[in-house]
């Protein structure tokens, strides 16, 4: 079912060693040209390309009920229950495979993610949605932390621990991985901070206006109905709040994109198979990526789904987009 | 000193008149220029200009339509050009106790009832506030230096200039104190393109103010100097601790004086070398 193109293993080594030089983006053309002449043929992905650029509502380019499972397309019903599977098996090895796979740029790209664009203040009341083993919301909350300190400094008074972070997956198993690292945070009142929900994106189990920001990491592309998310992010935050969403997007340089789609297609299930034993996971991670709509089709759907001041920011060439959105 | 000798040295490269070009890229991304068309035209030529496309110039990699023209629709809620516009407003009373901060716009955002995360609309943060107190200031000097024309009309050129800058600092008065920290702010990589369209926005008011009609190379030089004068006094006035700043005022007229006088020698110099090539005369205002 699904399109698995795992590959043997002696090239794939030498090509993942060469890639972690790639991914800097700074390829060398040369270099570049050379290994994409002898490898490009044989390794274009299963199932082409579409341009996806139909109507603003994310709903468009599925048929009838079903909707794309990696390269695959699978009734809506069965796709979460297919996606819950995926990250039940990868949960123990989420973490170390995060740094593995995307030679620790993830780190980065999440610190500027909170630090820069949702940029947190003291006493926010924060929601992580699809957050998994909590990397993103641990930055949230250490980030609320510091801006509490400050505060405190500034008005020399005691420091308030008034902010709260959600953290809310739909996977109880990535969930406890989270909850496992919680003891050895280096944040002040981290227990009483977090609060852990297993649940659907698209029916989030809070009150209207409960929240001042929302942020989705990497998790947007798991959900099966887009608008049915977004609408529940918009319903949760408060007027002005903020919604921020880290995803992968759309390479738009020409030399890292082929690059990208060699290592992603081939490199990175291999990996998972030999690490966490478990390729056909980590082929639809790829997968689903390349189905996932390109950077301003997704700002349009956001935008139709009532948020105002969307934009979006590439990181390293759009392999990584950050988009945000206010609801006004 | 060692500024205005800088922006000097800058001024006798002028003769290219690619030398901000080369020397300040962001400045002439942020204003359009393409090779040929002339550096920094005067004010008529310039095109018509708001804040925050400034910034969106210079930051944004995202498309046209950034929700700029998003205005009330069936979802409903305000267009985000509003709300901005409020934002900015109110957080301007809260300068004072919080300084040009995040702080500020998150105070002011709790003030219209906005979650605090509001002030993140702001793309550049404070910077995005900064430099709205700048077109406040100067579009506050415009209508005070309008409405004592008559006075000003009757001064000398270095008065009229003084005059000018001495208003635009009152003007800061009030934010002395908080004024370092947003000039940190604006000195930090992602703003200097603005601040120095600030600064060229500024001096080219003052200029006009002073009657200046040049289309000359003197054109670029008086507003190079006159960018160094304003700028070397209000770091001046942000240290002054004398009663009503009289230590900056006397500041801003040795300064001028300085400047006329490096003025006058640059001027002559630069027509001498321009008239090497076309014997055109200069027909700037004298000083
Ligand atoms: C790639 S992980 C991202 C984890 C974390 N946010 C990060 O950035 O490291 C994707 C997560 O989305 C969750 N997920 C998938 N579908 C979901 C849904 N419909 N609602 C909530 N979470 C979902 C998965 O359980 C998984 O933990």
């Amino acid at each position: 079912m699904l399109a698995g193109r795992t590959r043997a293993g002696g090239v794939l080594a030498g090509v993942a060693g060469s890639l972690v030089r790639a991914a800097d983006a700074r390829l060398p053309s040369l270099w570049a040209a050379r290994l994409l002449s002898t490898e490009a043929e044989e390794a274009t992905p299963v199932g082409s390309r579409d341009p996806r650029r139909p109507g603003p509502k994310a709903d468009d380019e599925e048929v009838g009920d079903s909707v794309s499972f990696g390269f695959s397309s699978v009734d809506r019903s069965e796709h979460k229950g297919l996606v819950k599977d995926v990250f039940e098996k990868v949960a123990p090895k989420y973490d170390a495979m995060n740094d593995f796979m995307s030679f620790f740029l993830h780190r980065h790209w999440k610190d500027r993610f909170v630090g820069i664009t949702l940029h947190p203040f003291a006493g926010q009341k924060h929601l992580d949605v699809a957050g998994g083993t909590g990397d993103v919301g641990f930055r949230v909350l250490r980030e609320i932390r510091r801006a509490e300190e400050a505060l405190a400094v500034r008005r020399n008074a005691e420091v308030e621990s008034a902010g709260e972070v959600c953290i809310c997956d739909i996977n109880g198993a990535m969930l406890e991985e989270g909850k496992k690292k919680v003891a050895g945070l280096d944040i002040r009142d981290a227990e009483r901070g977090l609060s852990w929900v297993e649940s659907d994106a698209e029916s989030l189990p809070f009150d209207d206006e409960s929240f001042d920001t929302y942020t989705i990491s990497f998790g947007i592309r798991n959900v099966s109905d887009i608008d049915a998310c977004l609408s529940e992010a918009r319903r949760v935050l408060k007027r002005g709040g903020h919604f921020c969403c880290l995803e992968f997007s759309q390479v738009n340089n020409e030399v890292l994109r082929q690059v990208y789609d060699l290592y992603s297609m081939n490199v990175i299930p291999y990996i998972g198979q030999a690490y966490a034993g478990d390729a056909h996971s980590y082929q639809y991670l790829v997968e689903s990526i390349r189905k996932f709509p390109d950077q301003e089709h997704f700002k349009e759907i956001i935008e139709a789904n009532g948020f105002r001041g969307v934009r979006y920011e590439n990181l390293l060439d759009g392999v990584v987009a950050i988009h945000s959105g206010f609801k006004l | 000193m060692a500024g205005l000798a800088t922006l000097w040295g800058h001024g006798l490269r002028a003769t290219g008149r690619r030398a901000l070009e080369c020397g300040v890229p962001g400045l002439s991304r942020a204003l359009h220029l393409h090779s040929g068309t002339p550096l920094l035209p005067p004010r008529s030529a310039l095109p018509p200009f708001s804040l925050p496309t400034l910034g969106r110039v210079i930051q944004t990699s995202s498309g046209p339509n950034t929700g700029r023209s998003c205005s009330t629709d069936a979802s409903g809620g305000a267009s985000e050009g509003d709300v901005r516009q409020e934002l900015l407003r109110a957080s301007m009373t809260h300068v004072g106790k919080l300084g040009f901060t995040m702080e500020a716009i998150h105070a002011a955002g709790r003030e219209l009832g906005f979650s605090s995360a509001v002030a993140n609309v702001f793309e550049r943060k404070e910077a995005e506030l900064i430099e709205h107190f700048l077109e406040d200031c100067r579009s506050k000097m415009n209508q005070e230096l309008e409405e004592r024309s008559e006075e000003i009309a009757s001064m000398k050129i270095r008065e009229k200039i003084a005059t000018a800058v001495r208003v635009r600092l009152k003007l800061m008065a009030p934010h002395v104190e908080a004024w370092p920290r947003a000039v940190y702010v604006m000195s930090q990589p992602p703003n200097v393109a603005s601040s120095l369209y600030h600064l060229h926005l500024l001096v080219d008011d003052m200029w006009h103010v002073a009657g200046d009609k040049s289309t000359d190379l003197n054109w670029y030089s008086k507003r190079m100097l006159l960018a160094g004068v304003y700028t070397s006094s209000e770091l001046f006035m942000v240290q002054d601790s004398s009663r009503d700043f009289e230590e900056t005022w006397h500041f801003v007229d040795r300064q001028i004086s300085r400047v006329l006088k490096l003025g006058k020698a640059g001027s002559d110099l630069l027509n001498f070398f321009a008239s090497r090539g076309a014997p055109s005369p200069g027909k700037g205002t004298r000083v």
